[in-house]
């Protein structure tokens, strides 16, 4: 059985299950508010491809009911070029080759950028008496515009 | 210098847009050092947090504030191995956990 099956019984009837997972585009990194270069995120898409079909899945099987969608950008800052091109060595998604001296010249702040997508689902299947609303709030557009730094 | 994540708080801001944790039982998979947890259980009525990792964990557990010591437990496990009660909280967060 899928993660979210089992923990969507965890759930009281009426139940939230709040999904945060990173979004394309791919991750970018910026220094002084210009983009230096992007970064090959698609070791993180293809978990959070993953991620989004199941929980698709159980919105289709009338398991879970989407309520709302946030998607905002991230930011991990680092003192140094260099110091994201070290933390950066060991990683799954990686910075272009090209970038790699540039960024290692770097001496002030560098930052990534991420966008990020929350989803809100809502436990369903239960019958269609909804016994009080729990940690819910009215769905809105995506309030966060890009950081200019 | 492993770098800073998020010290906008743009996670958490998104969080709380989306749910009031206000008095909820709170489930987080995959908390990780517990960075979103201490921000979810300033308002929650309880927070089960787990991850495998167990350094990212015992981090979570030194950074807790003592006065949320009551409200949050964290515990190393797998998502897949866990045994939760059933229809017991009223929010599972997954943090990139799915």
């Amino acid at each position: 059985m899928h993660v979210l099956r089992r923990f969507r019984e965890a759930l009281v009837p009426e139940g939230i299950v709040l999904d945060l997972q990173v979004i394309r585009p791919h991750p970018r990194v910026e220094a002084q508010g210009r983009v230096l270069c992007e970064a090959d995120g698609a070791s993180l898409f293809a978990g959070a491809d993953a991620a989004r079909a199941a929980v698709d899945l159980l919105v289709a099987e009338r398991l879970l009911e989407e309520e709302a969608v946030d998607d905002h950008d991230v930011l991990k800052h680092y003192e140094t070029g260099r110091a994201l091109v070290e933390d950066w060595e060991p990683k799954a998604r990686k910075l272009p080759v090209e970038a790699i001296p540039l960024l290692r010249a770097i001496e002030r702040e560098c930052v990534v950028r991420e966008r990020c997508r929350l989803r809100r689902l809502r436990r369903a299947g239960q019958g269609p008496n909804r016994p009080r609303e729990l940690g819910s709030r009215p769905a809105r557009p995506s309030p966060v515009p890009p950081r200019c730094l | 210098m492993a770098g800073v994540l998020d010290p906008e708080g743009a996670h958490l801001a998104a969080l709380r847009r989306l749910a009031d944790f206000a008095g909820t039982r709170v489930l987080e998979v995959g908390c990780g050092d517990g960075r979103l947890t201490i921000g979810v259980a300033e308002r929650a009525a309880s927070v089960f947090a787990f991850d495998p990792d167990e350094d990212a964990v015992a981090r979570a557990r030194v950074a807790l504030p003592a006065e949320l010591a009551g409200r949050v437990a964290y515990a190393v496990a797998a998502a897949t191995a866990i045994e939760i009660a059933p229809s017991a909280h009223d929010i599972v967060l997954f943090s990139w956990s799915l």
